[in-house]
């Protein structure tokens, strides 16, 4: 083969082989995981931080904004910060605008977590689940004026039977909003937090986000509008060290890697075949 | 009588409605706001040639999102509206997928609208260029993903309301070698059209698109009155940089009140 | 009705509704609360009809498709078949219903996730293709992505985490203040859009075009 008709070849490398390298490089380490260290950010500790720095009995808002897509990602974190909120002694109030959002919340707190077995903690005293409702953030808005416009829970319990909702009547009443969230604008998205809780009422916000959408809220947390922005990739097995709850975060943390690793491989492959072709920087 | 910190927002919204009025009043009386071009608008109408050339369909994708999602998907409506009309007068296949149900009889509308003006009344066919593939998002883009490897699309205008798909899609129509003219104000989607599209939109470049589009002087002063307040919010940060260097928080207590 | 009125109508309602919320929000007034909470509240229900009507809706498209027998009309019995059977389980017995969460659990739940992880291989093949010593802006484009990854991956990161921090300076004083002006001018254009709405300027959300363009 000639050089050139070699470096043809290595520049055409075709889809299929792409995702065949990636996909079994991914299964090998998730079924034989190489478990290697990692360093907890700043970031991941100032939400832990947040939540380990609130007094007993104050009230949290935690909404749930991703479905089957955002799971992977943001499931593990979701469970280890839930963990921590079990841990202590704190008022948990769980909402969700996602039409998917009462099925993340069976699958990551009501079958994996168990908090009433794992915490003896109890529903309608210790948490309670707002169950999905419509409207994205119209409902967001009208929820900070008048947390009761959401009549019952997810259960059918008229609001004002659930301990847990005693006193919480407002935006005045709660003391930490986490919103777990995939979406870019409309339902639910971090920017909609900010606009309707965080900027005209001041109440304190922490973002567990995607990746990709540091970037986005990271001007947010720059001014100070959202106190704590972690990424779910990776942050979860750090969240998941902290809490001290193994789970599939720190699993995942290879799988990361070795994914990071191949398309660095790809990227050098592509120039290599480009150069050896005799391509050049155009000016 | 405003609520407390919302009066200097308060007052750039007014004084945004007032030269918006202005410039309007102006455009009427005949003055012309030069917009710069945008590639990706100016090469939506070749794109369209091309596929019939190759006789191949185009998909003019308005996104994910609904009347809810506002401005961006009026946005991507406005765009469907003008591809409608040249694949109308240029006898190419269009595909509009529509992932709201809130605005799957507006498309209707709009595409039945544009074959009717064009008088091609006859080649609307509802079936097969209006595409109601699910609201989920993964259940929409696996059926456009269906789409493009099946028809073997030609071209791909999709400006509106993506979110993660948006890769998926972008990386799917280039694969089958459609031409692609990608825009959305999702900025942490924003690199993988870059990445993937022959033209793409950025930001406020997309919610210009129907002005743009439509050539009408007064939507054009819209974006002339954005300008102007671009340049004046450029004015206040150097402004503040400034003052916040010697020591003074005055813009921020401004801005904040 | 005359299409003036159906046109006109909206653009009317539109108008009265948009004033109305916008001078809600900047003014608090108990009527003004009221009215503005009314208004919202509507906005809820209106939204919920609306998704009963696209299923209706749905429903008359695919039937229609079923039995002129249109191109792949089999995959229209089959979205029918799917969609009335979460609708038979889900609206009597609730989603919270054992049956409906396993239809939730066993189908929608894994298609979802394994199409958000497909991401990864089109990022991949994207990546291959594109990140290229190209030109000056491909250049800008892959020394900073490359640095990102290089951050991000924890078996490198364990060892050495200058790439995390270099990283970590090129999304705080590059990425974040780009994205910053970036959505100042996605701002200005949601007003801007927003107000030509409420003129009536921007009529595409009528799915209506001017007489005689």
């Amino acid at each position: 083969m000639s050089e050139e008709g070699f470096f043809n070849q290595l520049e055409r490398i075709p889809r299929e082989l792409i995702y065949a390298v990636l996909l079994i490089g991914l299964c090998y380490v998730l079924v034989y995981p190489v478990g290697l260290p990692i360093k907890v950010s700043g970031e991941t500790k100032e939400l832990y931080d947040s939540i380990e720095e609130l007094p007993d009995d104050s009230v949290v808002l935690v909404d749930i904004a991703f479905g089957a897509g955002g799971m992977p990602e943001l499931g593990p974190a979701f469970t280890a910060v839930m963990h921590h909120l079990y841990q202590r002694d704190l008022r948990v109030i769980v909402m969700t605008l996602y039409t998917e959002g009462p099925q993340m919340y069976d699958i990551l707190v009501v079958n994996k977590i168990e908090p009433e077995s794992s915490y003896d903690k109890t529903y309608g005293v210790d948490w309670c689940f707002f169950g999905y409702n419509a409207g994205g953030v119209t409902t967001m808005a009208e929820l900070a004026r008048n947390m009761r416009i959401l009549e019952t829970d997810y259960r059918d319990t008229p609001l004002d039977q659930l301990q847990v909702m005693e006193g919480v009547e407002d935006y005045t009443d709660v003391d930490l909003v986490i919103t777990f969230s995939t979406s870019s604008g409309g339902i639910s998205s971090p920017a909609d937090w900010v606009q309707q809780w965080a900027t005209p009422y001041e109440v304190p916000m922490a973002c567990v986000v995607l990746k990709m959408m540091i970037p986005t809220v990271s001007p947010y947390y720059g001014t100070g509008q959202v106190d704590a922005l972690i990424p779910g990739a990776g942050a979860s097995a750090e969240y998941e060290l902290l809490v001290n709850r193994p789970d599939e975060g720190l699993a995942s943390t290879d799988a990361l890697s070795v994914a990071h690793l191949i398309v660095i491989i790809l990227v050098i492959l592509g120039n290599i075949a480009y150069f050896g072709k005799g391509g050049g920087i155009a000016t | 009588m405003i609520a407390e910190g919302m009066i200097s927002s308060f007052v750039i919204l007014i004084l945004f409605f007032i030269l918006l009025l202005v410039l309007i009043q102006q455009s009427k009386k005949g003055r012309k706001f030069e917009m710069k071009h945008l590639p990706g608008l100016d090469a939506i109408e070749e794109a369209v040639g091309r596929a019939t050339e190759m006789g191949r369909p185009i998909v003019a994708n308005p996104g994910l999102g609904s009347l809810r999602t506002g401005p961006v998907t009026i946005a991507g409506l406005s765009v469907v509206t003008y591809v409608s009309r040249i694949a109308a007068r240029n006898g190419t296949k269009l595909i509009v997928p529509v992932a709201d149900p809130e605005i799957l009889p507006v498309v209707d509308e709009i595409v039945r609208t544009s074959y009717n003006l064009e008088g091609m009344s006859e080649d609307f066919d509802p079936d097969y260029q209006i595409r109601w593939l699910g609201n989920n998002q993964w259940s929409w883009t696996a059926g456009l993903q269906g789409i493009a490897e099946r028809e073997q699309v030609a071209a791909n205008i999709m400006i509106g309301s993506f979110a993660a798909e948006a890769m998926i899609l972008a990386e799917t129509f280039a694969r089958v070698g459609a031409f692609q003219v990608g825009g959305l104000t999702n900025t942490y989607q924003i690199p993988f059209f870059v990445a993937a599209c022959d033209y793409t939109l950025i930001g406020d470049e997309m919610l210009a698109a129907g002005a743009y589009l439509s050539n009408d002087p007064e939507q054009i002063a819209t974006i002339a009155t954005e300008d102007v307040f671009k340049i004046v919010f450029v004015g206040v940060i150097v402004v503040g940089v400034l003052l916040g260097l010697v020591g003074s928080d005055l813009m921020i207590k401004l801005l904040e009140m | 009705m005359s299409v003036m009125i159906k046109k006109q109508i909206p653009l009317v309602i539109a108008f009265i509704v948009g004033v109305i919320l916008v001078f809600e929000w900047f003014i608090p007034t108990n009527l003004g609360d009221a009215v503005g909470t009314g208004l919202r509240e509507s906005g809820i229900i209106i939204n919920s009809f609306a998704i009963m009507a696209g299923v209706i809706g749905l429903y008359l498209n695919e039937i229609r498709k079923v039995s002129l027998r249109r191109d792949d009309w089999q995959y229209s019995v089959w979205m029918l078949l799917v969609v009335s059977l979460f609708i038979l389980i889900g609206v009597p017995f609730g989603y919270e219903s054992t049956n409906y969460q396993w239809m939730y659990n066993s189908i929608l739940m894994p298609l979802g996730a394994t199409m958000y992880g497909s991401i990864s291989f089109y990022i991949a093949a994207a990546s291959y293709r594109v990140l290229k010593f190209r030109s000056v802006q491909s250049i800008v484009l892959l020394i900073p992505a490359m640095i990102l990854i290089l951050g991000n991956t924890p078996m490198i990161t364990s060892v050495w985490s200058g790439f995390t921090d270099t990283g970590g300076w090129i999304m705080t004083n590059i990425t974040q203040p780009v994205y910053t002006g970036i959505m100042i001018g996605v701002a200005l254009g949601t007003l801007a859009t927003g107000l030509r709405t409420l003129l009536g300027m921007e009529t595409g959300w009528l799915g209506r075009r001017e007489e005689g363009e």
